[in-house]
């Protein structure tokens, strides 16, 4: 009963801040971070020009824009797991939306293909659509080229040809259509969990339904995200830290080396920098990620696989970005532990062939 | 003569004792795994130290009990050395191993007695035959001091891809002179040559980063930083910005805090080391302290070393370091000159 007043008091806070012009996008945002991510935007907006009140489910920022339109920014923070939903009211621009979610050092996470997936195909059941109807999608292939397209399509071509291509979801925006393909609500999803909908007459199920479906299961997601990640160091010599390992779906292929290959796709997001230990037959790289301050051991153990292995401090975030940065450069993986090696061989194991 | 080291011998050095530390890991794993050896295997122990009947210590870079009380005694060397002073300085290591009574775990600081010990010496691939015919020579020679009571076993290691994956093999030579080991489950296996132990790395990457360093009394100084710098330091600078501490306090929260398993003494020079590559800043004073920031562990980046660590850190280490205690004392800069001698001292670890 608890989960469901949360919910409608989330939803509720949302629609104040909720914006009726369809031009503007990705105005929610779900920032992880362990204090309150006021601090930084009031340290971009200007402390002194804002006024804050507190407000049923949420801290509400106000302050004058230029020509005197008003701009309104809400903070609102879900259970546990330091998650805070940040919307941005009427008047502000995507950029400057982007600008303000991006104010902090604020913890890094992402949605893979698989999870967007998940979360569309939850909202379709409850807005009641018949068709889903993508109407611009925008891809990071593995070459790292950037495509948009407006695919007139279900949305269910769309992550095969995502796949097909070895590219990854950056946003989505797509439209629900009822029974006579009259369209319901419109949605915009990505990769970096902002989401939004659009409509100028949103029946109070929709609000619910995007509430529950996309801004609270995004926070689901990406608490279990932290949960699995968080707490992998050994922090000394002489333990074992518990190594996460990536399974690649395709074959890796290198267009070069590993190590130029591992660190161009670590140069992409930057804050790296990149020790090589071992090269031949397998690679072993040790990188210091020095946003989040932590390391993170990549070893390229396989044809398929690439083990991740924190050193003696690796927060869930730097896990994150290193593993969205590898998606974006080498294709989808499932992740799994690394098994902790204990168990019996086989003479022919060892010596056997295969 | 100070002796130069260009960045790419260091680079080497460096890679080398990081395959050493792959090949401990893996006879770690196989032999504490391998099912025939259950009952054979008493301990292996990563950071050894071995005493002769005169209670001399020395420091091998691994080495496994058996429930029989014999002992193998472990040495990675990345090749017996070109000239031979290399060899025999070499040779007479592997000697003093053959008289080793009773071994010490340095974690565990369990002694164990050993009845008899044989020596297991694993090189690159390329050099094992050489390396059995050195030994059985030098065994043979009266005139050399090498005088083992029996041929140390010598295995090769190589990296190769099989099966489309890559693998790490140890490979025994087939020659008769080579030496066995008292594991005769295993021993039947590897003596013809032919039948290798191969494993991916995957298998036992999580002894690699659990120990990172093995117990060789001359780790180089580029390996030590490199790992030091992206765990200890990493985690001092995460928990605070800044960490304040004197010479002794570092050496002592490394070993106690982080189980780091080097000498206080090279401990020290990683120190001054990290001090003379602007990792940490020093202030003098009657007890000199020192200072880490977090934002100094930034300066790779900042000073355009391209991101790769390991060759910043190569083309700037010091080959001497200033003597603490006497002040302002002047070292020299490691020159990047190639030394005269393109192989010089190619033994050595």
């Amino acid at each position: 009963m608890k989960a469901c007043r949360v919910m409608r008091l989330l939803s509720q806070f949302l629609r104040r801040f909720h914006v009726q012009d369809r031009r503007s996008g990705g105005r929610i945002a779900l920032i992880c971070s362990p204090v309150s991510p006021l601090e930084a935007i009031l340290q971009r907006v200007g402390a002194e020009l804002v006024r804050v009140d507190e407000v049923e489910g949420g801290t509400q920022i106000r302050w004058e824009g230029d020509g005197g339109r008003p701009q309104v920014v809400g903070i609102s923070q879900l259970d546990a797991a330091d998650l805070w939903v940040v919307v941005a009211g009427d008047g502000i621009g995507s950029k400057t939306a982007d600008r303000l979610w991006s104010a902090g050092d604020f913890g890094y996470y992402y949605l893979s293909l698989d999870d967007i997936e998940a979360l569309v195909s939850s909202l379709r059941g409850r807005l009641g659509g018949r068709r889903v109807v993508s109407e611009s999608a925008k891809m990071l292939s593995a070459r790292g080229r950037k495509r948009t397209d407006n695919w007139l399509q279900d949305v269910d071509d769309i992550y095969d040809a995502v796949r097909a291509y070895r590219g990854q979801l950056e946003s989505l925006r797509f439209v629900v259509k009822d029974d006579q393909d009259a369209p319901l609500s419109e949605v915009f999803i990505d990769r970096y969990g902002r989401a939004n909908i659009y409509g100028s007459e949103i029946p109070d199920s929709a609000w619910e339904a995007f509430t529950e479906e996309i801004v609270l299961a995004i926070a689901r997601m990406v608490r279990e995200k932290i949960e699995y990640l968080e707490g992998r160091s050994a922090r000394k010599f002489g333990i074992a830290p518990r190594a996460i390992s990536l399974t690649f779906e395709t074959p890796l292929t290198w267009e070069d080396s590993v190590e130029d290959c591992v660190s161009r796709i670590l140069r992409r997001s930057g804050a790296y920098t990149m020790s090589t230990l071992h090269q031949n037959p397998y690679f072993h790289g040790i990188v210091i990620d020095h946003q989040y301050v932590s390391s993170v051991d990549v070893l390229v153990v396989g044809t398929n696989e690439i083990q991740l292995s924190p050193g003696f401090h690796c927060k869930a975030s730097a896990f994150q970005r290193m593993m969205d940065a590898l998606e974006w450069g080498l294709g989808a993986f499932s992740v799994s532990d690394v098994d902790d090696g204990e168990g019996a061989l086989t003479l022919e194991e060892v010596f056997g062939g295969r | 003569m100070v002796r130069r080291l260009n960045p790419d011998q260091l680079l080497r050095q460096y890679h080398d004792y990081d395959n050493a530390v792959d090949c401990v890991a893996l006879l770690c794993h196989v032999l504490h795994n391998l099912r025939v050896l259950a009952d054979r295997i008493e301990q292996f122990i990563w950071y050894p130290v071995t005493l002769n009947g005169k209670g001399h210590e020395s420091t091998p870079d691994f080495a496994v009990i058996l429930t029989t009380g014999e002992a193998i005694i472990g040495e990675v060397k990345s090749g017996l050395g070109r000239e031979d002073d290399a060899f025999d300085r070499n040779a007479k290591q592997l000697l003093t191993y053959f008289g080793c009574q009773r071994v010490r775990c340095k974690e565990s600081r369990r002694e164990y007695d050993v009845t008899s010990a044989q020596v297991l010496l694993i090189v690159p691939d390329a050099f094992a035959e050489e390396a059995v015919d050195k030994l059985w020579e030098a065994m043979n020679d009266r005139e050399h001091g090498f005088c083992p009571p029996r041929m140390p076993a010598v295995f090769g290691y190589s990296g190769t891809v099989l099966y489309g994956e890559e693998h790490w093999v140890l490979r025994r030579p087939a020659q008769p002179e080579n030496g066995g080991l008292p594991l005769a489950e295993m021993d039947s296996h590897t003596r013809t040559g032919t039948r290798r132990i191969k494993l991916p790395p995957g298998k036992f990457s999580r002894l690699k980063t659990k120990h990172r360093f093995i117990n060789d009394s001359d780790t180089p100084m580029l390996y030590a930083v490199v790992i030091l710098l992206s765990t200890v330091l990493v985690e001092r600078v995460a928990a605070a910005n800044e960490w304040n501490f004197t010479e002794d306090e570092f050496v002592s929260t490394l070993k106690d805090q982080y189980s780091v398993r080097l000498k206080s003494a090279y401990l020290r020079k990683v120190l001054w080391t990290l001090v003379e590559l602007g990792f940490i800043v020093k202030f003098d004073g009657r007890v000199p302290t020192y200072s880490l920031h977090r934002k100094s562990l930034g300066i790779i980046r900042d000073r355009g070393g391209g991101r790769a660590t390991a060759k910043w850190v190569a083309r700037r280490l010091p080959t001497a370091l200033p003597t603490p205690g006497l002040g302002e004392v002047a070292y020299e800069r490691q020159e990047l000159l190639v030394d005269g001698d393109p192989h010089p001292a190619g033994a050595e670890e």
